[in-house]
């Protein structure tokens, strides 16, 4: 009876399964769902949504607001600055990269400045003036308003990761089922994809960023992503990167070309936490590695110059072996 | 009682299978239309977008070569092989320019001092991909 039933049923169930991953084929790319593009956070910012009726335009007035404000901390004493996005930011900033380790200050923003690091005309500084700089930078601090004249902010490893976090509170207040939102080094995976796939993460080889060196596959997450390779400037044939050390207050040594870290989405603070973490480790560079991958709630994909890969326990990573790069033991 | 009974399920299964034959060719009709309709649709090297400030100013067919520079701009672009890339920027740190050719769905090239951002948004080399990082 049963192999009589799947003789003759099966015919019309195999073409409507046909027809179904025919019309799954045509079905739309992720391309193809609601997107919006604007620059915001220094940044070229990408919203996708699974679901059309998903309102992008206060999406992207809450986050051009924050971006605003964010902004508004370069060229002016942290003291007098004002705002809840900014006190929030700078405050857990400065709370968590205590408790992360690995050297970032929010505070050296007087340092950043001299460099003119993201300005028209980035420049090695006098060394005096590097000391000068140095000396406004704050151990820890609790309220903006405590820190000296002088002290600026640099919320340059972090502000990124606090808008993903930001950006998820209005993705959970909005109810939409999914969603991207891409801000270039810094992401929120949301929620879950129209087919219930994992999300897909494609992360750039440091040595040509048009390439990959792999792909990371997750639920949803906050990724973040440190590297010299984009931001950097050359002066008298010497290459010097973005990331400044607080300690010397030249850019960061470091053997490491590429740091990604994964947080799962629920995760307290996840958002700043994988931004401000991936420029941690990628300062401390390869010594530093064995400590951050005993972090249990955050996964790591890092590359180093001679590129080896080293990537944490239990993460989805796919290789790309064309990419030159080789997985570390 | 039971020769009827079979009688007339079988008739039911005969019915049956002309329906199940005229929807499956419906569906078939239906699904290869469609099939290469959109497959059609997205053949050929892909499609990039240019935004300024947001806003999409430009699409640009990456199955034709050549130069485009951006109106408004001291940017240039250059088409080749299906691939897209800033071959000339007036910006100071010239990342557009180091960020070479792309061609893959969700590949894109940012200017941030001129505010400029190219896109591919269809392209047949997606990987499966939903992002990069």
């Amino acid at each position: 009876m049963s192999i009589y039933k799947n003789n003759r049923e099966n015919p019309l169930s195999a073409v409507i399964l046909c027809a179904a991953a025919l019309m799954c084929g045509c079905s739309r790319s992720s391309a193809e769902y609601a997107s919006r593009d604007f620059f915001a956070f220094d940044t070229f910012v990408s919203v996708t949504s699974y679901d059309d009726d998903f309102d992008m335009d206060s999406l992207e007035m809450r986050l051009c607001e924050i971006s605003d404000e964010l902004q508004s901390v370069y060229g002016a004493d942290a003291n007098t600055l004002s705002g809840e996005y900014i006190s929030e930011c700078a405050e857990l900033s400065s709370v968590l990269s205590k408790e992360i380790g690995g050297g970032i200050n929010i505070t050296c923003g007087a340092l950043t400045e001299l460099w003119g690091i993201s300005s028209d005309n980035p420049h090695v500084p006098a060394q005096d003036d590097i000391y000068n700089a140095l000396a406004t930078i704050c151990g820890g601090f609790e309220s903006l308003e405590t820190l000296p004249s002088g002290t600026r902010l640099d919320l340059g490893a972090s502000a990124k990761g606090y808008a993903c976090g930001k950006a998820a509170e209005l993705l959970e207040e909005s109810g939409v089922s999914g969603g991207i939102v891409s801000m270039g080094s810094s992401l929120l995976l949301f929620g879950e994809k129209p087919d219930g796939s994992s999300f897909k993460s494609a992360v750039r080889n440091p040595e040509n960023s048009s390439e990959y060196i792999g792909i990371v596959e997750t639920s949803a997450a906050y990724v973040s992503t440190s590297g010299g390779y984009e931001r950097y400037f050359e002066e008298n044939g010497k290459r010097y990167e973005h990331i400044l050390s607080p300690e010397t207050g030249y850019p960061v040594e470091t053997d490491l070309t590429s740091v990604t870290v994964i947080i799962p989405y629920g995760t307290e603070n996840g958002g700043i936490l994988s931004d401000l973490l991936s420029t941690a480790i990628y300062a401390e560079g390869t010594a530093g590695l064995e400590h951050f991958m005993g972090i249990d709630y955050c996964s790591i994909i890092a590359a180093d110059k001679n590129k080896n890969l080293y990537v944490s326990n239990g993460v989805d990573f796919t290789l790309y072996e064309s990419s030159g790069y080789r997985l570390s033991q | 009682m039971k020769a009827q009974a079979t009688g007339s399920r079988n008739n039911e299964r005969k019915t049956l299978r002309l329906r199940d034959v005229v929807i499956a060719a419906v569906l078939i009709v239906l699904s290869a239309a469609a099939y290469l309709f959109l497959g059609k649709r997205d053949s050929g090297a892909g499609t990039a977008e240019v935004y300024a400030n947001g806003d999409v100013i430009a699409k640009i067919d990456l199955s034709k070569d050549g130069v485009y520079p951006i109106s408004g701009f001291d940017m240039e672009l250059t088409v080749k092989d299906g691939k897209i890339c800033v071959s000339h920027s007036d910006c100071p740190d010239k990342v557009c320019e180091r960020t070479g050719y792309i061609s893959s769905s969700y590949q894109s090239i940012v200017c941030l001092p001129n505010r400029i951002a190219v896109k591919i948004v269809s392209s047949e080399k997606s990987d499966n991909i939903d992002v990069v990082i």
